[in-house]
């Protein structure tokens, strides 16, 4: 498993760097939720960006050759988005305290765990609907749906503010929120490990 | 001791190809040459191999084992080479040795070092920067890095110039000094297997023509060449035949026979593998068809 998120790394050396820029435009551009767009668009990209290279190569073949069992490549997938993610946080961090040390004239909302769990939260919803997509139809056919569904959350939650995202008054809610989400991730998990053990290559 | 690569009645249907009921079987130490032309199932046939696609029906018993239920186990012991490349582009020779590297049990080091000296592989570079050839050769290369017992290579040489092929080739020979190991080679380039293959199975439109020893099947055609008077009279005995101006060459699979009836009006030769396939897939075309 661990090899195989190495792998998404590896794969990615260009946009990794790629992925520095696409954190300073959404930082720079954005205001009260520009930190939490920004470590979704970089993850977004970094997720999605390992299955084009992988249906590029056509390395679906590959893996499904080597003895990995379907349930470890399917886990990986999964847990590369946050392994992406944190990433993507460290990478944001990094350009916050750039922007500081230059006193740009940008104000960031300061990173507090409420950005971290909704950042975590959408992504957790956006790739419970991509990954079964992707495990069943392969990155490129699949990429207009999944390049709209991002878009659609991303604008979905665009106006709105961190508070209402989150509501830190009521626990209770927050956790009822935290629970369905983390169900829809096991629906979502399971689902995929049905298509991709069934799937021809 | 059960046979290394077993197929039993295998069947698997595509909305305009089927594999009918393939049956083959290769022992130890021994390289069976997998044979037929474009779109006769020999990459369907090994993709159900390798578990890639789902057979319909039918068994495949691979070291002895149920190749699905014990897949990983099977796969430890595999080595494969496909016709096309499935490495990561981006990535050295190097790089991706080292990602394949910790899924094998027994994977080698020192002997993928060795080859690569060998065959000269450059390891620093991308692999999107390497010829066809190189990118074959890395293929090879680690499907001989863990040990394998089973090698099954799709069309390993085909598109190669034949200094490569012949290198790959002496590679392979290399190998099974081992007698523990097997080799299950598709090709449409037969001339390969003239100098590698133990044994010959032939596919065509999905279904098993033959599956023998190469030795035998050689024993048993001959090309016949002669002219036009006798042919009428024994067409019967030839499996296809193809005439000319001045005469006629055919094949036949029953040497003793034709010399008997034909005496020495007739030529006979050793054929090649791909005068046999020739011949067979020319009955076929011509099936129905009367031949003047």
């Amino acid at each position: 498993m661990y090899t195989l998120i190495k792998k998404d790394f590896l794969i990615q050396k260009r946009n990794l760097f790629l992925s520095a820029f696409i954190a300073v435009l959404f930082l720079a551009a954005w205001s009260n939720v520009s930190l939490m767009f920004s470590v979704i668009m970089v993850s977004y990209m970094l997720v999605f960006g390992a299955s084009a290279y992988e249906d590029k190569y056509n390395s679906d073949k590959l893996l499904a050759s080597l003895p990995i069992s379907k349930t470890k490549i399917v886990f990986a997938k999964y847990l590369s988005v946050y392994v992406f993610a944190a990433y993507a946080l460290v990478l944001n961090g990094l350009i916050i305290a750039v922007f500081d040390v230059l006193k740009l004239p940008i104000t960031i909302p300061p990173l507090t765990w409420q950005v971290i769990l909704a950042a975590a939260g959408i992504l957790t919803v956006y790739t419970s609907i991509a990954l079964p997509i992707i495990f069943k139809y392969g990155y490129t056919r699949s990429r207009m749906i999944t390049f709209i569904l991002i878009f659609v959350l991303m604008f979905g939650f665009g106006n709105a503010q961190l508070d209402t995202l989150l509501p830190t008054s009521e626990s209770s809610r927050l956790i009822v929120l935290i629970i369905g989400v983390l169900l829809l991730l096991a629906v979502s998990v399971w689902i995929s490990l049905h298509i991709y053990r069934r799937r021809e290559f | 001791m059960s046979s290394i690569l077993e197929l039993k009645g295998v069947t698997k249907r595509y909305q305009d190809f089927a594999l009918k009921s393939i049956d083959l079987t290769l022992e130890r130490g021994y390289i069976m040459g997998f044979i037929g032309p474009n779109g006769a199932g020999k990459s369907t046939t090994i993709k159900l191999i390798m578990n890639l696609i789902r057979k319909d029906s039918g068994e495949i018993r691979i070291f002895g084992m149920n190749h699905e239920q014990d897949e990983i186990a099977i796969k430890q012991r595999i080595g494969f080479v496909y016709d096309e490349n499935h490495y990561y582009e981006e990535l050295t020779a190097q790089e991706m040795k080292n990602i394949i590297r910790p899924f094998y049990k027994r994977w080698d080091d020192a002997l993928f070092n060795k080859y690569a000296r060998e065959l000269a592989l450059p390891l620093n570079k991308p692999i999107k920067q390497l010829s066809k050839g190189m990118k074959m050769k890395f293929a090879l290369i680690v499907a001989l890095s863990h040990h394998a017992e089973l090698l099954i290579l799709d069309e390993p040489t085909s598109g190669l110039d034949p200094v490569i092929r012949s290198e790959m080739l002496d590679i392979l020979r290399d190998v099974m000094q081992d007698e523990e190991k097997s080799i299950f080679f598709s090709t449409h380039i037969t001339s390969d297997l003239d100098k590698v293959a133990d044994y010959i199975t032939f596919l065509h439109h999905g279904q098993i023509v033959f599956s023998h020893a190469k030795d035998e099947l050689l024993e048993r055609y001959r090309i016949v060449k002669g002219d036009k008077l006798d042919l009428l009279k024994h067409r019967s005995l030839f499996v296809s035949v193809k005439e000319h101006d001045y005469g006629y060459t055919a094949l036949t699979d029953n040497g003793p026979e034709v010399r008997r009836r034909l005496g020495d009006s007739v030529i006979m030769e050793r054929p090649s593998i791909e005068d046999i396939m020739l011949y067979t897939i020319r009955k076929d075309e011509h099936r129905d068809v009367h031949i003047n």
